[in-house]
């Protein structure tokens, strides 16, 4: 029998001779991934610098961060509220340089509003199609909110027909204080990017939070009299310039980093109002940039159409125009006035918040609800008018309220669509266009979408 | 540099590799992973090792600090409390055998109910290899202190191998050699 001593020095022995847990390798390895310079940090946090604890850390935000993107269209509605008035939004994107205009126009008085949520809307709305090409038809000014100093786009600033076929859309006569006017490009012409950088393309929500965060800062930093006033941004790259005024070292280091995303150039600018925001270059009455804003329907009178009928005819090409999109919607709207008439009223909440989608968005949606109402035999052509009444216990077509075995495909096409039902919420489409929303007597609320061909 | 202070960092490191580690297992054992250990103290000792003095050597420096950090880590860390399959499977993986891993169980558990000091002792000297002077300047103690540390610690690791079986039964522990 071995002796205690034995024994002990038996364990000791079989512990040393036992592999180690840890090879060299591993070291080396590990090792060799080491910061090159000794710029860690201090002790206290090497102690809790291990892969396990970076793994505890960043995969919890990591978490966070995904859910919080899924909620990112909720916020946004929820953060631009206060600028959901009942208008259109409108963006503006990359005007082409051969872009039409149309010239003498004369607005009624708005009757329909209607908000413009995603950047194809304005496309569809504004947009000409020639020969297969689409231009965008595309300009927005305030007329009695800028200051003489800002308004780059006075009315009687935008000079007549250009001999070079361009088509002039000017001269509005609208009800209210806001009012569309068409840039201006002449043909050919290239907007001065040589000196900095390309017109900047922002999405909706990019534009969004810009304004915001402009607002917010111009104000504090005294900027702006009012977190409401009209602002004009000059972004050379030397200097920044507000409203014509050149900012102090500190405050053009600042402001030239929160407008990075605009870019810069010669004629780089942002246009601030409560109703939008326009960031692009500005050259003379032209613009070539994004935007977002908040704008009335103009009822279109047709004779718009017979001038840029005209004018396309003297350029010899074959057009289908969009700016009839209105009295599209209007007709859709007599009608869906007209088979509601008798049907009793819609049961839901009182939305706060509209419908907004995108263009990919409403596409799918549109195609879903066509392929949906033909296999259920409401429709017999995708051609066919459809109002669909978006209650929170039913859906009617048509006034009518859609059978109760068919009402959860329905129901599973709005959740994948995120829109929710509502005493006002409907889906209204003609053969051209769809509208989804809250519809007010007298007014929409959501995303109206001009279909194509 | 960089490559070079790496390059310097593991020349000096290889030969502390195995007394060191041994020791990291040790002191860990059913508490923490080993490997955890080490890269703490590898990470300090490596951001550290520009301004080490000559006269210190890697591995007392490494010693000291992963009887430091141990404290630390395993307030942290979740306390583990027996050998467990993942310290059995990657020992096994290293084919070593079942008798061998039970030894090692039992040793360890044995060092970590002595005092302190006197495991502390124990396993530098006895796992790690080092020589009484050695463990004086490490521990901050005199070589005399330090033997005396040992052959206690030795005397209650016997006494605890002499004790009946029951015991050893109640700490979960089945070793075919007491």
């Amino acid at each position: 029998m071995k002796s205690s001593n034995e024994r002990l020095d038996e364990l000791f022995r079989s512990v040393k001779e036992a592999p180690i847990e840890v090879e060299i390798s591993k070291v080396e390895g590990f090792v060799s991934s080491l910061p090159e310079v000794n710029n860690m940090p201090a002790d206290g946090a090497n102690g809790s610098l291990n892969l396990k604890i970076i793994s505890m850390i960043s995969l919890p935000l990591l978490v966070i961060s995904v859910l919080y993107l899924f909620q990112i269209p909720e916020v946004v509605s929820e953060s631009s509220i206060d600028e959901l008035n009942e208008g259109v939004e409108v963006m503006v994107d990359t005007i082409d340089p051969d872009i039409l205009s149309l010239s003498n126009l004369e607005i009624d008085p708005i009757s329909t509003l209607a908000e413009f949520s995603a950047l194809d809307s304005i496309f569809d709305v504004g947009t000409v199609e020639i020969s297969g090409q689409t231009m965008a038809l595309s300009s927005l000014s305030i007329e009695s909110k800028l200051s003489p100093k800002q308004d780059l786009l006075q009315p009687s600033r935008i000079p007549e027909m250009e001999p070079s076929g361009l088509i002039a859309l000017d001269q509005y006569q609208v009800g209210a204080d806001v009012r569309t006017d068409t840039m201006r490009i002449p043909e050919g012409s290239q907007l001065s990017i040589a000196s900095g950088t390309p017109p900047p393309e922002l999405s909706n929500r990019q534009m969004k939070q810009l304004k915001k965060s402009l607002y917010s800062n111009l104000y504090s930093d005294g900027l702006i009299p009012a977190d409401t006033s009209t602002v004009y941004i000059k972004l050379p790259g030397s200097q920044v310039m507000i409203n014509g005024e050149r900012l102090n070292e500190g405050l053009a280091t600042a402001y030239s980093k929160l407008t990075t995303i605009a870019g810069f150039g010669e004629h780089r600018a942002i246009k601030l109002s409560p109703d939008l925001i326009l960031v692009g270059d500005f050259v003379g009455d032209d613009f070539k940039g994004s935007g977002v804003g908040l704008f009335p329907i103009p009822p279109i009178d047709t004779s718009v159409f017979t001038e840029l009928d005209r004018s396309l005819e003297r350029l010899g090409t074959q057009t289908r125009y969009a700016f009839d999109f209105s009295d599209d919607w209007n007709n859709l709207n007599e009608f869906a006035e007209k088979v509601l008439a008798k049907t009793p009223e819609q049961i839901g909440k009182k939305r706060l918040l509209s419908v907004d989608l995108d263009g990919d968005q409403m596409s799918t949606l549109y195609e879903m609800l066509q392929r949906q109402l033909l296999e259920d035999n409401l429709i017999e052509s995708e051609t066919d008018w459809v109002i669909l009444g978006i209650g929170e216990r039913t859906i009617t077509f048509n006034g009518k309220e859609i059978p109760a075995e068919n009402q959860l495909a329905y129901r599973s096409i709005l959740k994948t669509n995120r829109i929710k039902s509502g005493a006002n919420r409907m889906i209204r489409i003609s053969d051209k266009v769809i509208g989804v929303g809250d519809f007010k007597p007298g007014a929409f609320k959501g995303t109206i979408w001009k279909l194509s061909n | 540099m960089s490559v070079t202070k790496q390059q310097a960092f593991m020349e000096a490191y290889r030969s502390c590799h195995e007394p060191f580690v041994r020791y990291c297992t040790a002191i860990v054992h059913g508490k923490m992973a080993t490997e955890d250990l080490v890269q703490d103290v590898l990470l300090s000792a490596y951001k550290n090792y520009d301004v080490l003095s000559s006269d210190t050597p890697l591995l007392h420096y490494l010693v000291r600090a992963a009887r430091n950090r141990k404290v630390s880590l395993w307030r942290k860390s979740k306390h583990r409390a027996e050998f467990t399959e993942d310290d059995a499977a990657k020992l096994k993986s290293r084919e070593t055998p079942p008798d061998v891993l039970l030894d090692i169980q039992l040793l360890y558990r044995l060092i970590q109910k002595l005092p302190e000091a006197q495991g502390d002792a124990l396993l530098l000297f006895e796992i790690s290899g080092f020589s009484m002077k050695e463990i004086a300047i490490i521990q901050d103690s005199t070589e005399g202190a330090i033997k005396t540390k040992i052959s206690r610690g030795r005397k209650l690791l016997k006494q605890m191998l002499s004790e009946p079986e029951s015991e050893s039964h109640s700490t979960g522990f089945k070793s075919n050699m007491l």
